[in-house]
């Protein structure tokens, strides 16, 4: 009998399940990858709750099942919305909810008493007088010829009202581009927030200076094609930072010659990609984690790597001139984890810190190193040499490591495309590494894995 | 030290402890009798369930166990339906043995067990209608008449969104 004839014979007794494990169910149910995720999962919950009167039962006594709402702000849907948002204010209780308010230009219209009271319909503020709000995010589509003052009587949000009387974990703004207008005077409306992300905005050059209380708590930001980004006097409004990405943001600090450095005691994880951040204007001192996707390695950069030594953990850095390794090496020792481009020069490095003028192993505390390989133009002697060298352990047959190294790396991982691994390189990678492939990295990546005839392939 | 489970049809399983102990029910028991050889009963168990459940506990013998913190929101919404491929293949069941698989990891308490199981038939679910759904499951549509014309209402707003 094929599996799907017993499923037709024999359904799956799920109304024999105790309250507990279909509430998981419908959990498990809700949380699934659904066409339009976030915005519907609250749409999904209504619809479990149709089932029969037991589902509806359970549903209805599981607040965390409607903890996601989104809204589309639109005249032809108040009564709808109102509706929803009756629904959802009684049933999410107490549980943390992520709210998403959508704006769509083209929906508002262009009567701008009409759009004005779309903006500010009643229910806006009684979806977010919920008790608990973890996530309120608003998301701004095609708005770009209505958002001026001529349309609205001055910019889209002075004219919403969106902020609840409660602390939000966290604050999401996402104007697609298309709003014109800065947003800072628009997040100082709110209480404080731990977590802020903005998502193509115009941040505003004047900063607002209430925006310091919204600011007062932060601890993560994370920004992303934000423009016109004053970012440190933005830094000097919110102190507590901890965890701060920029990816194609466009800063428009004056550069800081000569003046003293801003220092962020709180940092401790940054991320840079595509942006041109003031290194030589910020001074962290606890830093641990730097993120360098698509950084140009620009002097100044590596003067910031050079002397902030609590730095232990690299990601891809993309470094040009191998000296920089070498300056790096000399200045820290308590790297731990790399993630570098460059590979001939910086395996070398590792292998014999002494060719490169240094007296002592560079990088001595590296346990995790991932090395990207974008040409395959050097000899895998360089290869094998540092696998002897960083990779064994000292009671290896094979092993070169220098006695001032503590412990051989514990995750070697070469990055390289596909073609290039072919002959001597294919055969080596294919016996001494652990092959994986991802869908979204054009890049196969092999991980090390150490073997007692490790390197005996050649004899 | 090889562990003794004894089924609710009386079958006998010698299993590693590391294996057993998957179960926090069974590794609260041997930490409550401390060494012993005495056979620990399962009564609410069968033996193809248990073999089953066995199964699964060995080849996840060497995953950290949950720490049983509840995981954060961020974590929460991470979570998805996703089930591996392993655990995929391993699954696939006639729906009585499903139910029966969840039902021991409850019992049992093997919290990554009853994912996978609860996940299985939240993926059944997935992109159903509430009348498509009762269908699946052989569920009575059992509300009232008044029922009816609120869930009605109710469909209209989660409409054309």
């Amino acid at each position: 009998m094929s599996s799907e004839t017993k499923q037709l014979k024999k359904p799956f007794p799920i109304q024999h399940c105790p309250d507990d494990i279909l509430r998981l169910i419908l959990d498990k149910h809700v949380l699934t990858k659904h066409r339009f995720e976030d915005f519907y999962s609250f749409i999904a919950t209504i619809r479990l709750s149709h089932v029969c009167r037991r589902w509806r039962a359970v549903a209805i006594s599981t607040p965390s099942l409607w903890r996601r709402i989104t809204l589309n702000i639109r005249a032809r849907s108040e009564e709808k919305n109102k509706a929803l948002a009756e629904m959802f204010v009684s049933r999410v209780k107490h549980v943390p909810a992520d709210i998403c308010l959508m704006v769509h230009g083209h929906e508002l219209g262009d009567d701008r008493r009409a759009a004005i009271e779309t903006l500010q319909a009643p229910y806006i503020r009684h979806i977010v007088s919920v008790p608990s709000i973890e996530t309120l995010t608003l998301l701004l589509c095609q708005i770009t010829h209505r958002s001026g003052a001529v349309v609205y009587g001055g910019a889209l949000l002075e004219n919403m009202d969106i902020f609840p009387d409660i602390e939000v974990e966290h604050l999401s703004i996402d104007c697609m581009r298309t709003y014109t207008e800065p947003v800072n005077p628009f997040i100082a409306r709110s209480l404080p927030m731990r977590k802020l992300s903005l998502w193509s905005v115009y941040f505003g050059l004047k900063l607002d200076s209430t925006l310091y209380l919204a600011l007062k708590k932060l601890v993560e930001v994370k920004f992303r094609q934000v423009e016109q980004l004053p970012l440190l006097a933005f830094l000097r409004m919110a102190p507590t930072i901890q965890r701060l990405k920029l990816e194609s943001c466009s800063i428009t600090d004056a550069p800081n010659h000569g003046r003293h450095a801003l220092e962020l005691p709180s940092l401790r994880s940054l991320y840079i990609a595509h942006t041109n951040f003031p290194w030589e204007s910020i001074q962290c001192p606890y830093l641990t984690q730097v993120h360098l996707s698509f950084s140009k390695d620009t002097i100044d950069c590596w003067q910031f790597l050079q002397r902030t030594p609590s730095i232990t953990d690299i990601y891809e850095l993309h470094m040009h001139d191998p000296r920089n390794y070498i300056r790096l090496a000399n200045s820290t020792s308590r790297i731990t984890s790399l993630d570098a481009r460059a590979p001939q020069e910086l395996l070398s490095l590792l292998a014999n810190s002494q060719e490169f003028g240094l007296s002592e192993p560079a990088f001595p505390k590296l346990t995790r190193l991932i090395v990207w390989f974008d040409n395959g133009d050097f000899p895998l002697s360089v290869l094998e040499t540092f696998v002897r060298a960083r990779c064994l352990p000292s009671d290896h047959p094979q092993s070169t490591m220098d006695n001032r190294i503590t412990d051989p790396l514990k995750a070697f991982t070469i990055a390289i495309q596909p073609h290039y691994v072919k002959g001597q390189w294919k055969v080596f990678l294919d016996a001494y590494f652990t092959r994986t492939t991802h869908q979204s990295y054009p890049n196969t990546r092999y991980h090390f894995k150490v073997m007692a005839d490790v390197l005996a392939w050649r004899t | 030290m090889p562990v003794l489970l004894v089924t609710s049809d009386n079958e006998q399983f010698r299993v590693e402890k590391v294996v057993a102990q998957r179960s926090v029910l069974i590794k609260n028991m041997l930490e409550d009798v401390g060494e012993s050889d005495q056979p620990i009963p399962l009564p609410n168990v069968t033996a193809p369930v248990l073999k089953k459940v066995l199964e699964y506990c060995d080849h996840h013998q060497t995953d950290p166990l949950p720490t049983g913190d509840e995981p954060s929101a961020d974590e929460s919404r991470k979570r998805t339906t996703d089930i591996s491929e392993w655990d995929q293949k391993f699954i696939t069941v006639d729906q009585e043995m499903l139910f029966e698989i969840i039902l021991a990891a409850n019992y049992l308490d093997i919290k990554p067990l009853l994912d996978v199981g609860c996940k299985t038939v939240a993926n059944m679910i997935k992109g159903k209608s509430p009348e498509e759904i009762r269908k699946l499951f052989n569920i009575v549509n059992d509300f009232t008449p008044e029922e009816e014309a609120q869930i009605k209402k109710e469909n209209e707003w989660a409409e054309d969104r």
